[in-house]
């Protein structure tokens, strides 16, 4: 059965896009997002005549208007590559340590010592473990995060989280399975400490 | 639906000016129902090519 495409939100519907390329219900509803409409909307010339002659003007103007463009999406690629979370081996000891009887953080940490630390190759990894589609891992990190955001940023489990203690939130999530996979809660958790949990509280 | 000639000419050129800014395209669609053709390049760059060979970036909020 196919999704609801009207009702994913546009980053989610790019990630639907990306694995079903010839979709293209769900590429003309991507497609249909724009902003502003086509009536108010920036139109390039063309940049041949029907009969193949360039039209130079175009040309250059399109030149023009992709070169910048493409600037700003690099500021957004690089943005991508600072956004990198290291977790280190004394840290992962830590918590392998506090969460033995969780087989599914066991794993998870196993996974991110694999990728030598980094979180977001460890998420690519995990999530496709769970068949979840991915595009960029801080995106989906963002997301599940949200969606775990009424826990951890509750007093009794924010406190435990700042002094890098997830024995107890853990535990709660175990109990009360949250929307987000099991195998994802690791990687999550982390995510938001190194982010600072008390910002990303009153921010989000 | 087919493509049209100013079309597939303005797709060239765009693809081209997209490789030359170093954005991959991610992804190139030529959708036979409305006859257009959308292309997605980088993290978050989309393009609509329609039929008179006239484009446009889905979105214009970013500049």
């Amino acid at each position: 059965m196919k999704p609801n495409f009207e009702a994913m939100s546009t980053a989610e519907l790019k990630v639907y896009v990306l694995s079903h390329r010839d979709d293209d219900e769900a590429i003309r509803n991507l497609f249909s997002r724009r902003n502003p409409p086509d009536s108010e909307a920036t139109w390039y010339g063309p940049m041949s005549t029907p009969d193949g002659l360039p039209i130079e003007e175009n040309i250059r103007i399109a030149e023009e208007a992709i070169r910048k463009r493409s600037e700003i999406d690099r500021g957004n690629t690089e943005y991508t590559h600072q956004t990198m979370t290291q977790v280190t081996s004394e840290e992962i000891a830590q918590y392998r340590a506090e969460l033995a009887d969780y087989p599914e953080v066991l794993e998870a940490l196993n996974v991110i010592e694999k990728c030598e630390g980094n979180l977001e190759d460890a998420t690519l990894v995990l999530a496709r473990r769970a068949r979840i589609e991915v595009v960029r891992a801080p995106k989906l990190l963002d997301e599940y995060a949200k969606q775990l955001r009424d826990v951890l940023c509750r007093k009794e489990f924010r406190e435990d989280l700042l002094n890098n203690s997830f024995n107890v939130v853990v535990a709660y999530l175990f109990i009360n399975p949250p929307t987000i996979p099991l195998a994802m809660i690791t990687p999550v958790l982390i995510y938001v400490t190194k982010r600072g949990l008390n910002k990303w509280c009153e921010d989000s | 639906m087919n493509p049209t000639n100013e079309q597939a000419q303005t797709c060239l050129r765009v693809c081209q000016m997209l490789s030359n800014c170093y954005r991959d395209i991610q992804l190139f669609r030529f959708n036979a129902q409305t006859g257009e053709v959308y292309i997605f390049a980088g993290e978050e760059l989309q393009i609509i090519v329609s039929r008179n060979g006239l484009w446009r970036f889905l979105n214009e909020a970013e500049l």
